[in-house]
């Protein structure tokens, strides 16, 4: 079923929106909360959670992609249960990694200083249209959907070793580019 | 700002990097509709690249070859045909002219003497004094200025012989120069070194444009109050690991190196890298 339909669904308020979403992107989104909670019955729930806010934001919303919004709803499911799961404790799985290595961009401490989120999001979306393919896949992968470098490296036909490098590059340079639009880090 | 907050915004990032991502990343049940091929011009790309090689770099280097080589040659004949010009013309010119003039000028005079009155006879008579003087005096004016032209033409070759003198040696030197150039690479040094996550990062003091990886190395493991102990060594760095060199960074990748906790100092040639295994 095309994107549009099933959105469609969703605007006529059918049940069946919910189930052809699982038939095509179930497993999307499974993979996507299982590199952060890494617990079946956790992403499990998140999945649930996804379509649960697809539904309440449908109509109003009308994505023209799917994947990528599915993604994202998701990618918070995800974070906040592991945020509620893991509050004292450093858990398991690649999002305590991939915290750790964004922490060299911005170091770990919590400050009283509010940072405008959808700003920095914009900044981001401009490091990120000036890189070469790859790189920004590279990137994409390891910060948002949160694979392992192993996965990483098997989908690009790169070496561990290689995508560790890459990474650090790329952290170096939105640091770089951070700092020349004023944050300080 | 800190690394959540950097996690957090990248939740909004633009759906067409999701997407470009996300293309691999699901099985084949889960191929999205519209692909957002970030990439969706790589044929027109190609078929960019190829007219490039094959029509703007060939009619670039047709002009960079006109402008270096043809134009320079072209002007230095246009300079030696205007200086011959000055020579020959002026001197053949004034006296062919001279010589032509003065005849007609007889004849005329002669057939005015014939059919005129006294006065009119005088006047040719006058005019044809008149016209050998004026004709000699041009005629000497003349050949005095192709004299100067002559010996302007002759001081120009003599230039021109000092200009071939004078660029003769310039090829010479440039190469000796180059050759001299790769002797003049300053040392660097280590600015900060780090060590996470079995991944060595060295800030040098300038960007490295040797090739580190074939340079010596010693690694060293240092311990308090005790001889240094050699850990390893060898004839090429990429022996011992992975080196990946950006501007004046250097990363090197330990992994699977197993490196114990403690302290360490990596020669890099004559460099020394200190840094803590944590």
């Amino acid at each position: 079923m095309q994107d549009y339909e099933i959105v469609d669904l969703y605007w006529a308020r059918s049940e069946n929106a919910i189930s052809q979403t699982d038939n095509k992107y179930g497993r999307y989104c499974r993979k996507i909360a299982m590199n952060i909670v890494s617990s079946n019955e956790d992403s499990e729930e998140c999945v649930n959670d996804t379509y649960m806010s697809a539904w309440n934001t449908m109509p109003e919303e009308r994505p023209d992609l799917l994947a990528p919004f599915l993604a994202a709803i998701t990618r918070n499911h995800a974070l906040d249960m592991y945020r509620k799961t893991h509050s004292q404790k450093r858990g398991a799985g690649e999002l305590p990694l991939a915290l750790d290595e964004l922490t060299d961009i911005a170091g770990g401490s919590t400050t009283e200083e509010m940072v405008d989120i959808s700003m920095l999001t914009a900044h981001i979306n401009s490091f990120l249209a000036d890189l070469e393919s790859t790189a920004r896949k590279v990137f994409v992968r390891r910060y948002f959907y949160v694979d392992s470098l192993a996965d990483i490296a098997k989908a690009y036909g790169m070496s561990e070793a290689g995508v560790k490098s890459q990474l650090f590059r790329l952290r170096q340079k939105l640091k770089e580019f951070l700092e020349k639009e004023g944050y300080e880090l | 700002m800190n690394g959540n907050d950097i996690f957090e915004a990248l939740s909004g990032i633009d759906p067409k990097y999701i997407e470009e991502a996300a293309y691999e990343l699901g099985s084949s049940d889960q191929q999205p509709d519209k692909v957002v091929d970030i990439t969706k011009n790589k044929q027109k790309n190609k078929i960019k690249a190829r007219k490039f090689y094959t029509i703007v770099l060939p009619s670039v280097a047709a002009i960079l070859l006109i402008v270096g080589v043809a134009l320079p040659a072209v002007l230095k004949v246009g300079k030696s045909e205007s200086a011959t010009m000055t020579e020959s013309p002026a001197a053949g010119s004034y006296s062919y002219d001279e010589s032509a003039a003065a005849p007609a000028a007889e004849s005329s005079d002669e057939e005015a003497l014939a059919e005129a009155p006294e006065e009119p006879a005088n006047e040719a008579m006058a005019e044809t004094t008149e016209a050998p003087a004026a004709a000699e005096a041009e005629e000497t004016a003349g050949t005095s200025q192709a004299s100067e032209n002559v010996y302007d033409t002759q001081e120009l070759k003599p230039d021109e012989q000092r200009k071939a003198q004078s660029e003769e040696p310039l090829p010479a030197v440039k190469p000796v120069e180059e050759a001299e150039a790769p002797e003049e690479i300053e040392p660097w040094e280590v600015k900060e070194a780090d060590y996470k996550r079995d991944i060595l990062v060295i800030r040098a003091s300038r960007d490295i444009t040797e090739n580190i990886a074939d340079m010596p190395y010693s690694l060293e493991r240092l311990d308090d109050g005790a001889e240094n102990v050699l850990v390893a060594r060898g004839e090429k760095l990429s022996e011992l690991s992975r080196v990946d060199v950006t501007d004046n960074w250097i990363v090197l990748d330990f992994i699977g190196k197993g490196l114990e906790k403690g302290n360490y100092r990596l020669f890099i040639d004559d460099v020394s890298v200190d840094f803590e295994v944590k």
